[in-house]
């Protein structure tokens, strides 16, 4: 269900004005999105769905408690007031209570696109046939995924805060194998507006790669020069990315904590040639302008040529510490470089160049040693060129180590809700071959 | 509720769907969560609405909403029909549905307390006196806990004639503590081995976390120190604890049957259970035998019908080693490609479905979701100590840890909780940094011994990923200690 601004105040007004609490706060949220799936070049499932949520969280002193629901009924919407309260008042004392945030100013952002909001099931079979026709011509088989949503979210309490922002998004990715002579390639494109979706483009990408994938040789496992895509970086990098709880490395328990005590802040902990930032006003993400508990998103920099600037700090955690609360990104930006991926390919003397990873895990957090595999178009790069396809590896590696071995990057591309170059790094650990295609 | 999900599925058929379906469906969570000697959050959520799926000329479509009206559901269903008219064009393999029986029927899930029931103040109570237990032992500084309860209430009505209503609990509670040594920088966390069950508030009661808590602290703080370990080839013993979740990913996923023919190839990924090896594949040892089932008590994929309406049972996916099933749902049972391997295994003809079809909301396209898959307890008496008494080096291993396969489900890399070094038959102190690497064919023909069924546990995830829009799936797997030889062991402690 989608509300306006003027439809989400008012049901928080008559949710507020059920309160008996001390503070409450009413967080809301729902759409409408649709997705098609395809296989083996057919359409497989497909659907339309509208969703809402409701929570209220309500507090007494000190005490709090959480509940949600989905309907608005007069009787539903009071059932759930008293829920939340009858938690709170059943809920210890917390110590590191917060108080609700008065009215906030945040930065304007519209993430929203019409186009995106008026896609049709029709729209998305355009895009499915845009890999089944050719892989069928070609006698490849597609398998797809095209999604798109028009939500809203919005945020109030009776402090006098309220937020509230529409939001769309489409996504598309394709994987195309010919299995029986070993090859598969993927690839996607997403955008908050739907017809900055290149699905044509997208398909032809997973095509290509599945072509040339095929009859991949195998090249023994060890320690190689490695390029990887913007996808396969994103993948890698969101693991150095969830452990930058402020309040993990100040206890001793992640990464970025300091021997002795205390955390990493002002250290080298990356190549100086590295710098992270965030930012939900970027033209190219257009990230949410807040959090659930209301708080501003704003730019912030979290590595600067190679030095830890900024962990996450909760509203809690940023209290205790006496510094700026920073809550969690929406986005994570990797400035990159300024050519395309084809240039740093062209640049190189030998690398395994990797299209993506899959099913990575924590082996060790305190080093975020990850373990993983390559899929989906995985080649080898000698002489400036593309050589051959190789086979898929298993990885064990930490994105911390790579970060310190970077010797080029693309400029940046969107990869889901962040931007992220190709990187190419003097040295990735591949532990094991894989036979999965 | 008959009237509304009769108007679904009036409007389906008058609207030219061959098949329909409506499910209606009330989801509660409730989750407590502490630290220490505080409680982070508690939450109640309920999600309430119906999905209606048409078959219109072999192709799906699918609508949901949270409105739950007489006239949204008509509308509703009137664009599940526009959405599968839609996609027709793009249908070169129309679905067709196995023979199901229509059933009126009612099922629920064997609890003893209905968590919900219980007061958030006696569990809270729970959590924090584990906690303090937990924070009793020397060197540990840090310990969460949490329980988190499901129901889903759903009712599934067809055009087939089915009316079923079903009630489903699950149960988890959790407890992990963290020691840190500041002067070393280093750190280490043990989890309890508890894993959820679809029962009810009594398997909290059961899991004694109070009682148990001081012993996960003390291997915490152990760990902090244990000898890394020596890489190579080694026995392992891998307990209940540890072993199902090798099960969930190296057979579970690839005996999924859509995954073999490539319907997930480009999220979950697909099989090397090709169908060309369907009869014929040498999966495992001997005594290895995997059953899938939705049958047994506290299963967390254990219900009555699945979400084609099937009634649920089991059956062998492998047996004496071979592997000989896939898991299916109405629309796979007549796959030309399924039934051609069976015919060509000389397996027999299967008609029905084994009932594996699940949404996992009222918002979600139901469709192949993993059962409960077990291995079977060794047919000798053998307990664990006498398994451990006849090995005279290796490596016993415990808990869900680190846990990583390909797309295909082939190459995969493990690792626990716990380590514990085997010399001469004992157990000789604490591991850490073990990891083991091996291909699935390799690691199940490379098992020598299966503990009885006096050691036979079951353990599960809440968190099984699979589709598009992703969705999850509760399932358990239950298995006895059992042995490994020359299985590849890496030392996973690297500085960066």
């Amino acid at each position: 269900m989608i509300l306006s601004a003027h439809e989400a105040r008012e049901i928080m007004d008559r949710l507020l004005s059920l309160s008996t609490a001390d503070e409450m706060r009413v967080n809301l949220s729902g759409g409408r999105s649709g997705n098609t799936r395809f296989a083996l070049n057919s359409i497989s499932t497909s659907g339309d769905e509208d969703t809402l949520n409701i929570r209220v969280t309500a507090t007494f002193g000190r005490r709090h408690g959480t509940a949600s629901a989905n309907e608005t009924d007069s009787a539903s919407l009071e059932k759930l007031v008293r829920a939340a309260e009858e938690l709170a008042k059943l809920s210890p004392e917390d110590r590191e209570y917060v108080p609700e945030l008065g009215p906030q100013e945040y930065l304007d952002i519209n993430p929203y696109a019409s186009a995106t909001a008026r896609a049709t099931p029709a729209t998305r079979v355009k895009a499915a046939l845009s890999a089944i026709k050719p892989s069928t011509r070609k006698k490849l088989e597609s398998a797809g995924f095209f999604e798109h949503n028009n939500s809203f979210t919005a945020v109030g309490n009776n402090k006098g805060l309220f937020g509230y922002y529409p939001s769309t998004n489409a996504s598309y990715s394709v994987t195309v194998r010919s299995a029986s002579e070993g090859g598969s390639g993927w690839a996607s494109d997403n955008a908050r507006d739907i017809n900055k979706v290149n699905y044509r483009q997208t398909s032809n990408r997973a095509i290509d790669k599945a072509r040339k994938s095929r009859g991949a040789r195998t090249l023994e496992p060890g320690v190689y020069p490695v390029i990887l895509e913007p996808q396969a970086v994103s993948d890698l990098i969101s693991f150095a990315g969830r452990a930058m709880s402020a309040r993990s490395a100040d206890e001793g328990r992640s990464f970025y904590s300091k021997t002795g005590g205390g955390n990493k802040i002002g250290e080298q902990v990356v190549g100086s040639n590295i710098t992270i930032i965030s930012d939900p006003a970027h033209p190219e993400l257009l990230g949410a302008p807040f959090g659930r508990d209301g708080m501003a998103a704003k730019k912030m920099v979290w590595i600067k040529d190679g030095v830890l600037q900024n962990l996450f700090y909760t509203r809690h955690w940023a209290r205790e510490k006496g510094v700026e609360p920073t809550g969690f990104p929406s986005n994570i930006i990797i400035p990159g470089g300024k050519g395309s991926l084809s240039k740093l390919i062209r640049g190189t003397d030998r690398a395994v160049l990797i299209t993506r990873l899959w099913y990575i895990r924590y082996v060790d957090p305190q080093t975020i040693l990850v373990t993983g595999l390559t899929r989906d178009g995985t080649f080898w790069v000698e002489g400036g060129r593309v050589r051959h396809a190789v086979k898929n590896f298993r990885f064990n590696e930490s994105p911390i180590a790579l970060l310190n071995k970077v010797t080029g990057m693309s400029r940046p591309v969107r990869v889901g809700r962040s931007l992220m170059p190709a990187i190419r790094a003097s040295e990735f650990t591949f532990s094991s071959l894989s036979e999965a295609v | 509720m008959k009237e509304l999900t009769g108007i679904a599925l009036e409007v389906a058929t008058s609207g030219g769907a061959s098949y329909a379906d409506i499910r209606i469906s009330r989801h509660k969570n409730q989750s407590i969560s502490t630290r220490e000697d505080r409680v982070q959050n508690v939450v109640n959520s309920e999600s309430y609405g119906f999905g209606v799926r048409v078959l219109v000329d072999g192709t799906w479509g699918f609508a949901a909403s949270h409105q739950v009206t007489s006239d949204n559901i008509a509308a509703v269903t009137r664009r599940a029909l526009e959405i599968a008219q839609a996609n027709r064009v793009a249908q070169t393999r129309p679905v067709q549905l196995a023979p199901v029986k229509a059933v009126q029927e009612t099922w629920s899930s064997p609890i003893e307390q209905d968590p919900f029931a219980v007061s958030v103040q006696d569990k809270v109570e729970l959590l924090l006196a584990a906690n303090a237990e937990a924070l009793t032992v020397t060197g540990v500084r840090f310990c969460n806990s949490s329980m988190l309860f499901l129901n889903e209430y759903k009712i599934f009505a067809s055009n087939d004639g089915s009316y079923i209503e079903q009630d489903l609990y699950r149960s988890w509670p959790q407890l992990t503590v963290t020691a840190v040594d500041r002067a070393a920088g280093t750190f280490e966390s043990r989890s309890l081995e508890v894993y959820p069950r679809g029962v009810g508030y009594e398997f909290v009661t059961q899991s004694d976390l109070v009682g148990r808590a001081r012993e996960t602290a003390e291997d915490a703080v152990m760990k902090l120190s244990a000898k890394s370990v020596e890489p190579g080839k080694k026995t392992l013993i891998l307990a209940p604890s540890h072993l199902w979740l090798t099960i969930h990913e190296s057979v579970g996923h690839p005996t999924e049957l859509d995954r073999a023919l490539g319907y997930e190839a480009n999220y979950a990924g697909t099989s090397f259970l090709t169908l060309d090896k369907l009869g014929k594949l040498k999966f495992g040892s001997d005594i290895v035998n995997f059953k899938a089932d939705k049958t047994i008590n506290g299963g967390l994929a254990t219900c009555g019908y699945d979400d084609d309406g099937v009634q649920t049972g089991d059956w062998y996916l492998v047996k004496d080693g071979l592997f000989v099933d896939y898991q299916t749902i109405r629309e796979q049972v007549l796959w030309p490609e399924y039934r051609d391997a069976r015919k060509d295994a000389g397996l027999p003809e299967v008609n029905e479905s084994y009932g594996c079809c699940y949404g996992d909301s009222w918002s979600s396209i139901p469709f192949q979701r993993m059962p409960n898959i077990h291995l079977d307890p060794g047919p000798e008496p053998l307990s664990l100590d006498e398994l451990i008494a006849d090995t005279k080096e290796g490596i016993y291993i415990t808990g869900r840890g680190s846990y990583s396969i390909d797309q295909q489900r082939y190459n995969f890399q493990f690792g626990g909780q716990t380590y514990w070094e085997i010399k001469n038959g004992k157990l000789n102190g604490m591991l850490k940094d073990v990891a083991y690497q091996a291909n699935t064919q390799d690691f199940w023909n490379a098992c020598d011994a299966i503990g009885d069924e006096s050691s036979w546990e079951m353990a599960g995830t809440y968190y099984d990923g699979k589709g598009q829009p992703g969705q999850v799936n509760a399932v358990s797997h239950g298995c006895s200690p059992a042995r490994f030889r020359e299985i590849n062991v890496l030392n996973t402690g690297r500085p960066v």
